[in-house]
């Protein structure tokens, strides 16, 4: 008898069955199994959506939202690491670094200092004038074609400001550099260039060295090396370090070693465990994020 | 002012409460695909439904087996290199895979439990570090003195691998945050050994890289550089990536310890390994009903 009256007590209230309406379209559930946001809630304004005109026979667009010129503009400042704001801040602290390096390398007087800063300014200034006018004609439905077309246009004017691996090996940076790196070069005379050029070489194989020995000690946890085999295999790394960048990589050249060297450095059990491959992980596994110079 | 029973019927309780009780009804629905369900007979037409929530508890079973492995694995590749090492002799090494073979589970229950129990699902135990402190205690339990010496030499090896690898990440970092030359990068990994701590490595596997103090590296700085050191944006950056190659060895629950040709006692009993559902297995709950296992006899019989 309660929940009879109970009951005939919630139908007389007005906005229950509303309550239960709104609260069923506003679940996420809902919502997915529809396919849709409830219109109660969404606050979008509906995008007009062109479709591709068949008749014209063109490629249909690649995405089925507007690429506004903020959009591109984003993409490309994100490309150079984050927003605007922050790689201005990172072009400035690494123009900073450098000049203090050399500074301390081999001196560099304040008229450089002030020169170089200024065109790291100006640079910058062009920059952000170039992307603004390149992306004011972006397509703004484009086509696969269209979008890589495109693109490349940006590539070409964000890749001089692309942060790439300082301590690459030198000589492979395939990126043309920036303005105020050529003006920093051209007042350096032969010999500072070549002091700087051997330090940089320096710092490139400390931490080559460092990610070889990474590498070194992941193959001994799977595969048990004592220290005498970490010692032999550390020399073996020292001279193909190529090989010894990542697990996968050394794992592979292990595993095609031939037999009688493997039999040299490595016992039967290991033999075994480095023919099979590598176990895999759906799990997040921590990444120190050291490659990337800001 | 005290509640009666009938004073929940009232509108102005009544609908607060059916209100709340809907929108659990609906969040119930809506996070059914991120639960796992699993049904099973239990008894003669008896069903018991076991709900877990999906990336949590989901799969947990699953990944204490893989932990289990791991660690196993560990041990098992320190038990080979005792025997290259120490060369202990058959009763040594027979003492030693027994005391193993008892124990690992009960000592390195916490690191499984860690690991199994993570909720974000990362690899987030050191277990490398775990099993080789607790197979130098057993070592020194079982074996000579002078055994015992020669594999602390083993591991003080490992250790300095280790610490040149953290400290030379260290260095690293300070490299970019500060923009240090090659000689001044030396001076910095001199400071920094000094300051050496065996927890760093436990802290660089679990994914962080331990601080390099700007006091302690100051004096190496140029005054430039001292003033680009208080810029706290440039530090290295640390964050966990999906999925990928493990550097962990694997021994199956099945199969025994050993140390060159001895194995653990066959007394000692083993985990049976039954094949279970990947961890990441996820039903929904309509997929429960074809699922039920119907028996082949009557019930009724």
């Amino acid at each position: 008898m309660s929940i009879l009256h109970s009951f005939r007590l919630l139908t007389q209230i007005p906005c229950y069955p509303a309550l239960i309406l709104v609260v069923f379209l506003a679940h996420p559930s809902t919502a997915q199994q529809t396919g849709k946001i409830p219109n109660a809630l969404n606050r979008n304004q509906p995008e007009a959506v062109e479709d591709p005109d068949p008749k014209k026979g063109g490629d249909p667009p690649m995405m089925q939202f507007e690429m506004e010129p903020e959009r591109w503009s984003e993409m490309a400042y994100g490309t150079l690491g984050g927003t605007r704001a922050t790689f201005e801040q990172s072009l400035r602290r690494r123009v900073r670094k450098t000049l203090n390096r050399i500074e301390q390398l081999c001196g560099i007087s304040e008229d450089v200092r002030i020169k170089v800063n200024a065109t790291a300014d100006l640079e910058f200034q062009r920059l952000d004038a170039d992307i603004t006018a390149l992306v004011s004609e972006a397509p703004r439905r484009p086509t696969q074609q269209q979008y890589q077309d495109f693109y490349q246009k940006l590539w070409a004017l964000i890749s001089p400001f692309q942060p790439t691996a300082q301590w690459g090996p030198p000589g492979q940076e395939n990126r043309n550099k920036a303005l105020w790196e050529k003006v920093l070069h051209s007042n350096l005379s032969e010999d500072h260039q070549e002091i700087i050029s051997n330090d940089q070489r320096q710092r490139s194989e400390y931490n080559n060295r460092v990610q070889r020995l990474e590498t070194l000690l992941k193959v001994s946890r799977v595969l048990g090396l004592d220290s005498k085999q970490l010692g032999i295999l550390e020399k073996i790394a020292d001279a193909n370090p190529a090989a010894w960048i990542s697990l996968e990589s050394v794992w592979t050249t292990l595993a095609a070693m031939p037999e009688s060297q493997q039999r040299e450095y490595f016992t039967e059990t290991q033999r075994i465990r480095l023919s099979r491959p590598l176990e895999y992980t759906n799990d997040l596994q921590p990444v120190m994020n050291w490659n990337q110079p800001e | 002012m005290k509640l009666r029973r009938t004073d929940l019927f009232r509108p102005r309780i009544a609908t607060p409460l059916v209100f709340a009780v809907c929108l659990l009804g609906c969040l119930v629905v809506g996070s059914v695909d991120a639960q796992e369900v699993q049904v099973q007979i239990v008894g003669e037409g008896d069903v018991q439904f076991n709900v877990a929530l999906g990336g949590v508890m989901a799969g947990a079973d699953g990944r204490a087996e893989t932990a289990q492995r791991w660690v196993r694995g560990f041990i098992q590749n320190e038990f080979n290199n005792v025997e290259r090492v120490c060369k202990p002799s058959t009763k040594e090494a027979q003492a030693l895979v027994d005391v193993a073979e008892r124990e690992w589970k009960s000592r390195l229950s916490n690191t499984i439990r860690a690991y199994a129990e993570s909720q974000n699902q990362r690899i987030n135990a050191d277990f490398e570090s775990r099993v080789e402190r607790l197979v130098q205690i057993w070592v020194r339990d079982a074996l000579s003195d002078e055994q015992y010496e020669k594999w602390e030499q083993e591991i003080d090896v490992r250790l300095a691998y280790r610490k040149r690898i953290v400290i030379g990440r260290m260095v690293m970092d300070c490299e970019r945050k500060y923009g240090l030359t090659h000689a001044q990068m030396q001076e910095v990994e001199k400071l920094t050994q000094e300051r050496w701590k065996d927890s760093w490595w436990s802290m660089y596997r679990t994914g962080t890289l331990p601080e390099t103090k700007f006091s302690w590296i100051s004096k190496v700085l140029s005054e430039s550089q001292r003033t680009a050191g208080t810029d706290r944006a440039s530090q290295v950056t640390e964050h966990f990536m999906g999925g990928g190659f493990v550097d962990m060895p694997t021994l199956r629950l099945d199969e025994r310890f050993k140390i060159g040709s001895v194995s653990s006692s066959e007394e000692i009993p083993l985990e049976k390994v039954e094949p279970s559902e990947p961890a990441d297995r996820k039903m929904l709950l309509f997929e429960v009903a074809p699922k039920i296992f119907v028996p082949d006899r009557d019930p009724r019989r």
